[in-house]
């Protein structure tokens, strides 16, 4: 099982102009769910923070990238994780599964994220 | 398409100038992220990091047309490796930008 806490300041976002470029840090698509949510800084922060929150909450493993974790959203907006690239194929080989939480008071963003070993079938 | 002598000079120039210190100093010491937030007056967290190095990705999209995702790396991670990895990314022809 891994554990991975982070808290960010919104703030700290506010001059990062170059993180907004797509396929760098975030996908397209995380970006233009930030830009679209009712508060984008808030939300760009959140997007930082899961995925500081994941690195910490996996075991060391070299040759991912950022945007091979993709935050996505269901229609509750709840948070969850998608994987491309070979942080997929190693979790998939692994047979890990990916928990994230996420929570907003007083600028500041609180992510959560667990990660634990799927039941053998 | 520059050569791969023309594009290293370039990344590490630019690695050095976001993040604040000389190239000398970046590479001869081969600095670890930890040490290069610390050592840099410009960088204070993580934040500060991520955005020089994706302005450096941005530089080369913009000079070379290449596009280089940002690697993720623990902070004991020397620089040298960023730099391998940026490399392996603008030697990939699928990076290069539409």
């Amino acid at each position: 099982m891994g554990l991975g806490h982070d808290l960010q300041a919104i703030s700290e976002l506010e001059d990062a102009r170059s993180l907004l470029e797509p396929d760098v840090f975030f996908t397209a698509a995380e970006l233009a769910y930030f830009e679209h949510s009712a508060s984008p800084k808030q939300s760009l922060a959140a997007g930082f923070s899961a995925k500081e929150a994941l690195f910490k909450a996996l075991p060391a493993m070299e040759d991912w990238f950022w945007t091979d974790a993709e935050l996505v959203h269901d229609a509750r907006h709840a948070p969850r994780f998608q994987f491309h690239g070979a942080l997929a194929e190693r979790l998939s080989r692994e047979g890990w599964q990916v928990a994230v939480s996420l929570s907003h008071s007083g600028g500041f963003v609180s992510t959560v994220v667990l990660v634990t070993r799927a039941p053998s079938p | 398409m520059p050569d791969a002598q023309e594009l290293e000079s370039y990344i590490r120039q630019k690695f050095a100038e976001n993040v604040g210190l000389s190239v000398a100093e970046l590479f001869s010491d081969d600095l670890t992220l930890a040490a290069l937030i610390t050592r840099s007056e410009r960088m204070t967290n993580s934040v500060d990091l991520m955005e020089a190095f994706a302005r450096t990705s941005n530089g080369l999209r913009k000079e070379y047309g290449l596009r280089v995702r940002l690697p993720a790396l623990s902070l004991d991670t020397p620089v040298s490796k960023v730099l391998e990895v940026f490399m392996a990314e603008v030697s990939n022809p699928g990076r290069q930008s539409a």
